[in-house]
């Protein structure tokens, strides 16, 4: 299947002939809704809070966030003028900005308890009209996001990498900013399966995305120490030390009670009598 | 744009965002707008600490109305007290317990300014251009 993001900036692609026909689908409608509650449930806000919605399009994402209990007030942002003019027609609740996130997100510090972008990160795999790479992009707007969340909020992107390279590319984009990171994927090996980028900001404990994610299924922990994990995972022969540290750390991630390292730890025993 | 958004908005230019000057981003020409939003004190009550009231009191006057110098003090709204709230039918939260008279006009007033104005025409600058 071609996806619009090979061929056209998204300003481009989203004009209002393809704004309208996307709004008015009852298909995307319901998928788009759908994905959106996962994501608030994923957020798990308790409060009325106030929520950043990045590629807010035509409001399809933005309108499940006030609909629900409780009722959430939003802030929306596009980069397509059409999808923001359907959005204005169909008189949502939240405040629209047009602006492209690839450039950074214009908020003070600390001004949101959540964000969701519901369908859009992929976009900024692709240059912008300037010339403006990827990794830039990307980095500007983790960057800018880290900063305008409360230093306890978190933020849930659903998205569409086109492969692999791609998906690793955002997520190591989110960790350099400093957010710990989680990737759930429901209904993995099927057409429909869904990638959502689950991240928290600092604070101690909260910084640890098993926390978020802990008793869901499929979910992919994916932060600098599993990469570490993975690395001493093709190098641990079997019954070493650093075997037995990955197996306790392993274990430990699993909520199992480990014994503590310590200088013994691999040693071996002598049979005392 | 509501108020609330434009007191959370600052110059996306790097550059610009350390001067003081970038903040808050100025009106002119502005035709409101009022438009009806569901009365939700908790919500109120959880912003009040992030905003920028001399930000919020420069944009008032700007638009043609007057709030207190100081940023009025509120009760920390809490979960529980939601939970006894009742929601009227266009949406209001209801909180006729533990607030009192002083502050549920704290609560309206934030209410209209922040969510129920809106700048619907209009030019916004910054303070340097
Ligand atoms: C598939 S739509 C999803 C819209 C909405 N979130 C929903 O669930 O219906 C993707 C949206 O991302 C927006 N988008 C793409 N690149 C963007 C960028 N660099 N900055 C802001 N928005 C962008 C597009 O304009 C489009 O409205």
């Amino acid at each position: 299947m071609s996806r619009p993001e090979d061929n056209l900036p998204p300003d481009l692609f989203y004009n209002d002939t393809e704004s309208r026909k996307y709004t008015t689908s009852s298909r995307i409608q319901n998928i788009q809704a759908s994905m959106t509650n996962r994501a608030l449930e994923l957020l798990g806000l308790e409060t009325p809070s106030l929520i950043l919605d990045i590629g807010c399009g035509s409001g399809l994402s933005g309108e499940i966030l006030s609909d629900g209990d409780p009722a959430h007030t939003w802030i929306g942002m596009d980069i397509s003028p059409s999808m923001l003019a359907v959005a204005l027609d169909r008189e949502v609740d939240g405040d629209l900005l047009l602006g492209d996130m690839g450039q950074g997100l214009p908020f003070r510090a600390g001004t949101f308890d959540a964000a969701i972008s519901i369908s859009a990160i992929q976009w900024l795999c692709n240059e912008d009209e300037k010339g403006v790479d990827p990794k830039t992009r990307l980095s500007r707007f983790f960057d800018s996001l880290y900063a305008c969340l409360k230093r306890d909020g978190k933020a849930v992107c659903q998205f569409y990498p086109r492969d692999e390279k791609q998906r690793d590319m955002i997520c190591s984009a989110a960790i350099k900013a400093g957010f710990g990171a989680g990737l759930l994927e429901d209904d993995p090996e099927t057409k429909n399966k869904k990638l959502y980028l689950v991240l928290t900001v600092g604070g101690e404990g909260n910084k640890d995305i098993t926390g978020v994610v802990k008793n869901m299924d499929g979910v992919d922990v994916y932060d600098n120490r599993k990469k570490l994990l993975a690395k001493a995972k093709g190098e641990a022969k079997h019954g070493t030390k650093a075997w037995i540290m990955k197996k306790k750390e392993m274990d430990r991630r699993k909520g199992k009670v480990v014994k503590s390292d310590s200088k013994y730890t691999g040693r071996k025993r002598n049979i005392k009598f | 744009m509501k108020l609330l958004t434009a007191n959370f908005i600052s110059c996306a230019v790097k550059a610009c965002k350390s001067s003081s000057l970038s903040f808050p981003l100025h009106f002119k020409d502005a035709e409101l707008a009022s438009k009806s939003v569901p009365y939700n004190p908790l919500l109120l009550s959880n912003l009040l600490p992030r905003l920028d009231w001399p930000a919020l009191v420069t944009s008032s006057k700007e638009l043609g109305f007057t709030l207190p110098d100081t940023k009025p003090e509120l009760p920390r709204l809490s979960a529980t007290a939601a939970a006894a709230a009742t929601t009227t039918s266009d949406g209001d939260m209801n909180m006729d317990s533990g607030v009192g008279e002083e502050d549920e006009k704290t609560l309206r007033m934030l209410h209209k300014v922040l969510m129920e104005t809106e700048v619907v025409e209009g030019k916004m600058s910054k303070n340097n251009l």
